[in-house]
């Protein structure tokens, strides 16, 4: 960044006029491609190469000035009829469009740097465009040596001749061999979601599909937005589009909370007066009290009496019904004013598509097809996080529709179809969620092929493939390496698209899946909620705290009697749907202390996956409600279990559960023995009244001998491998003793002292150290933490440790 | 001066005072006196020290405490506070509303290693929640009572006694006074780095 101030305002000037002006050529010369003969967009592509190239005078950028000029006169010749556009030209014009564009990503000096490595190839293909083609003429070559977008992006600062498609007019294409090809995409550190979207299947298998004229370029990244990405990175600093209207509602609303509230002052002002004559009221019957016990009342004070309450009666009534009728405006007020708060969050579909005409133009052309890309739905309202976080999954789903989806035109022309294939991306909401759709009018999925591959993978053998149906089919496609393609190319074949795709779709709550008819077509389908920032969810409380889980998570909430609970193994069960549900503690998974409401009656939360739930038991529950939510403070790091936080109707604090995390937990606590199921619908997890000991040492030796010592002796037993380890298990089980060594990796002995002292429910635990250590400063050191008694392994007899354990907790019973 | 109505023998006379006035603004300095005007206008700004500063001033557990005023964020009614699941501690308590904010909570108290007496009576109606801090270091806890505001002399400060000023958690900059009461002057750096060192 430049430090001349004046400059540096004036650059990002530039480049946010480059950014408007590059996006009004890019659709505008799509449109004219589509349709060569309707010159009406030219005029706007005229006016916008002219703006670029004012800003870029003004900036000093010489070399973009005559590119922009170069552009203005080509469409002078287009708008004149003196030439046609063809694609061979829109190409040269859509490079220059992908300068601008590169241009107003980088910094001034950056930007400057690039000029100049690249003026030659800037310069020819300036000169190409203002060679006015006649008809039949050939394009002349421009633009050769100018780094792709990948490349540039990437930053590995080597151009790579790009090269267009033929079109006819017999260019040369470079043809990549599958050496050089496979040798490039090494080099580059590819992550497939992003810069190779990947199809799992080549449903026609390779024979019927032409090995497409790759060229050294690799394929077009999905476009981010550098302002994007940094802002993400600036967290409440970013700035974000929101539509005119909503701002101007929400200030409208703004301003009538104010005046509602300052009408709410006269109320209160009011009900002052109305206290202040209920006095006198009170006043007045003190006298008249006194005057009946002096037997000299008078009737004027009766009289006076009456008036004042009437008078009181009056104020209130009038009051109260002013105060009723500020109160339901306030509460509208707040309402409406909520309402287009959350609606800011919302962005036109189309906001997130502007990228796909461009990219699939230039596959289809890359590789030799005919595609119309068509997007419905475009005003349909997205949340702006969910809808920058599909941009990559779409970007995949295309791609594939273009590479695997639609034939060659020969092939289509051959089985009856318009050799012109059809791509269309849908959005539209239905019965709450938004639906998106991606399908094309292509071969479809080979089902055969399918079928051979999985068996292949050995993920299911001939019968059971041949007993499965297609939706089950599909879902292998969605496998992490799953593949029927034969052969690799740079653009699809390495089956590494559809499980991440169905990642990043899970990651915002959503189900992709995937039907196809052979011959016909394939559609892929995402459902996703309308918001991330409004969830429904049930409310419940555990530990006196409400807590929230998403109802899209959840399995069932239910109450079930007690009676209806049945042990298995000591662990308490029930069924649903013929499921044995299993119960554990919510209060001891979240560290709380568990007050059920009822003896009678256990609350259950049953989460899960597939046919493995469990049930987890809540104090009560308190009902279910749309909750805004809100990212927990960046300082507590991921805490276990809780996803973000909300805010009650009350105004109290809520946390909502990260409801996979929560189970995975469960899972594995259970496995290692830290969790076990409940014994009892009301107690927590107490299997039994056995002393509870948790040894923590990193030494495989001594964890064992202290177990088999203790474990002989009636105590049970749990290890940890090191002080990290044993805080979490302290977090997640209850223990009479810790027994700790003082050496141990990631956290030490002392250091974890230190963390139990400080938590209130550990305050009284005791805590033996067990070491090799046995200077005295050491001792006192450990007695300072809070260790309540300090046992050193060279003078370690089993006598010793037995009477210490004994002398702190008791013997087992 | 006096002024008389419109006319033109005022109207002469005020002639006479604005030349008056002009003369006197427009008389010859005296020798020495321009240097010394220049001297001190030319003095930078701000090298006088400030002789004042201003603090928030509260109780908890039977002790007055003063913060800097300009670290304090806000003062605000009670409210509930969510404690988070692996996070809570002693010093940490969780989570707070204020003003539809969700902020870190946690207890001075407990940070200043400060018990109840047991003798101090609790009044709920005083108690108040401080928020300390700016921006994302913030950070909220509960007071008994808030005085307000107070501005105490910069050159009337004591240092903490040594017993708490040596001591490896000592949070204190000062022992101050304000026109009614003797405060413990507390650092706010190091406050919010010891509620920021509880968190697990």
């Amino acid at each position: 960044m430049s430090d001349d101030l004046s400059q540096f305002s004036m650059f990002e000037l530039f480049a946010d006029e480059a950014k408007m002006h590059a996006a009004t050529l890019n659709e505008g010369l799509l449109a004219i491609e589509a349709r060569p003969d309707d010159l009406g967009q030219v005029e706007a592509l005229m006016r916008a190469a002219h703006s670029i190239k004012g800003a870029a005078r003004i900036v000093g950028l010489d070399e973009a000035v005559q590119l922009a000029h170069a552009m203005e006169d080509c469409f002078v010749a287009v708008q004149k009829r003196e030439e046609k556009l063809t694609s061979a030209r829109v190409d040269q014009l859509l490079q220059g469009v992908d300068c601008f564009e590169r241009l107003a990503g980088m910094t001034e000096s950056d930007a400057k740097a690039w000029l100049d490595t690249n003026a030659d190839a800037l310069q020819t293909l300036a000169t190409s465009l203002r060679t006015v083609v006649r008809e039949n003429e050939k394009v002349p070559q421009g633009g050769r040596g100018l780094p792709d977008d990948e490349n540039a992006k990437r930053g590995d600062g080597e151009a790579t001749p790009v090269t267009s498609g033929t079109d006819g007019e017999g260019e040369e294409t470079a043809e990549a061999t599958p050496e050089t090809v496979a040798a490039e995409l090494a080099e580059r550190q590819v992550e497939p979601s992003v810069d190779e979207p990947e199809r799992d299947i080549d449903p026609a298998g390779s024979a019927e599909t032409p090995e497409p004229p790759a060229t050294r370029s690799a394929v077009a990244a999905p476009e981010v937005a550098p302002d994007r990405a940094a802002a993400e990175d600036e967290g409440d600093r970013r700035t974000v589009p929101v539509n005119a209207r909503n701002l101007n509602r929400i200030m409208e609303l703004a301003g009538e909370s104010i005046v509602e509230s300052r009408r709410m002052e006269s109320v209160a002002t009011a009900l002052t007066r109305l206290r202040t004559a209920q006095r006198r009221v009170t006043a007045e019957l003190e006298l008249l009290s006194q005057a009946e016990r002096d037997e000299r009342i008078d009737a004027t004070d009766f009289q006076q009496l009456k008036e004042l309450c009437g008078q009181c009666e009056g104020l209130a009534s009038q009051h109260a019904l002013q105060l009723d009728q500020t109160a339901w405006r306030v509460q509208e007020l707040a309402t409406a004013l909520h309402h287009e708060a959350v609606a800011s969050r919302m962005r036109p579909f189309a906001e997130g598509t502007v990228a796909f005409p461009r990219m699939i133009r230039d596959l289809a052309r890359r590789l030799n097809k005919q595609v119309t890309f068509q997007v419905v739905g475009g005003d349909v309202a997205v949340d702006r996080d969910i809808l920058h976080k599909l941009e990559a999954p779409l970007n995949h789903l295309l791609r594939n529709c273009i590479d695997h989806g639609i034939e060659m035109p020969e092939a289509r022309r051959a089985s009856g179809k318009a050799e012109t294939g059809q791509v269309v991306l849908e959005a539209r909401h239905r019965a709450g969620m938004l639906t998106i759709e991606i399908r094309d009018d292509g071969r479809g999925v080979d089902l055969d092929a399918l079928k051979a591959k999985v068996v292949e993978k050995r993920l299911a053998d001939q019968a059971m493939v041949r007993s499965m149906h297609a939706a089950e089919l599909m879902e292998f496609l969605f496998l992490p390496g799953f593949s029927t393609s034969q052969q690799v190319n740079e653009i699809s074949g390495r089956g590494v698209g559809l499980d991440v795709v169905r990642c990043m779709v899970q990651e915002v709550s959503g189900t992709v899946r995937v039907d196809s008819r052979p011959g016909e077509g394939t559609r892929f389908t995402l459902h996703l909620p309308v918001s991330l920032s409004v969830i429904r969810a049930a409310i419940v409380e555990i530990g006196g705290e409400a807590y929230a889980f998403p109802l899209a998570r959840l399995v069932r909430v239910l109450r079930v009697p007690v009676e209806d609970l049945q042990p298995v193994q000591g662990r308490q069960q029930f069924e649903v749907d013929g499921v044995s549900v299993g119960l554990v503690s919510g209060a001891e998974i979240l560290g709380a202390t568990a007050a059920p409401e009822s003896e009678e009656v256990v609350n259950v939360v049953v989460l899960g996956e597939e046919q493995q739930w469990c049930g987890l038991v809540v104090d009560r529950f308190i009902g279910e409600q749309d909750v805004v939510v809100r990212p927990l403070d960046t300082r507590l790091g991921k805490v276990p279990h809780i996803s973000a936080a909300a805010v009650l109707e009350g105004g109290e604090p809520l946390l909502i559960v990260d409801v996979e995390d929560l189970f995975q937990s469960v899972l594995q606590m259970l496995g290692e023995g830290r969790l076990r199921g409940m014994a009892s619908a009301v107690e927590g997890d107490t299997l039994s009244t056995r002393l509870q000991v948790l040894v923590v040492d990193d030494s495989i030796t001594v964890r064992e001998v202290q177990r088999h010592l203790l474990s002989s002796h009636g105590y049970d037993v749990q290890v940890a491998v090191d002080g990290q380890d044993g805080w979490k298990a302290l977090g997640s089980s209850q223990f009479d003793l810790l027994i700790t060594d003082v050496d141990m990796p990631r956290m030490t002995g002392i250091e974890l002292i230190r963390l139990v002292r400080a938590e209130p429910r550990f305050a009284e635990l005791p805590i033996i150290i067990v070491s090799y250590k046995e200077r005295e400063e050491d001792r006192m050191l450990g007695l300072e933490v809070g260790a309540n008694a300090y046992l050193t392994k060279g003078s370690f007899h089993d006598d010793s440790l037995l009477t210490t354990v004994a002398d702190l907790i008791g013997k087992p019973t | 001066m006096k002024l008389g109505p419109p006319g033109d023998s005022h109207r002469a006379g005020a002639e006479h005072q604005q030349q008056s006035i002009l003369k006197l603004l427009d008389r010859e300095l005296s020798p020495g006196q321009l240097d010394e005007n220049t001297a001190r206008v030319g003095q930078p700004m701000g090298t006088e020290p400030r002789k004042v500063a201003r603090v928030l001033v509260c109780r908890l557990h039977g002790e007055t405490l003063a913060l800097p005023a300009t670290d304090i964020d806000r003062v605000a009614h009670v409210a509930i506070v969510h404690r988070i699941p692996h996070r809570t501690n002693r010093v940490v308590r969780g989570i707070v509303n204020m003003g539809g904010e969700l902020q870190l909570c946690g207890s001075l108290a407990d940070l200043l290693g400060m018990t109840a007496r047991a003798d101090e009576a609790s009044d709920d109606q005083r108690q108040r929640m401080v928020v300390l801090g700016r921006g994302r270091n913030r950070w909220s806890f509960l007071v008994d009572e808030v005085f307000g505001v107070a501005v105490y002399r910069l050159d009337h400060v004591r240092r903490p006694p040594m017993t708490v000023e040596n001591a490896r958690d000592c949070f204190v900059e000062a022992v101050i006074s304000t026109t009614d009461r003797t405060a413990t002057l507390l650092k706010t750096d190091r406050i919010l780095s010891g509620f920021r060192a509880a968190l697990p």
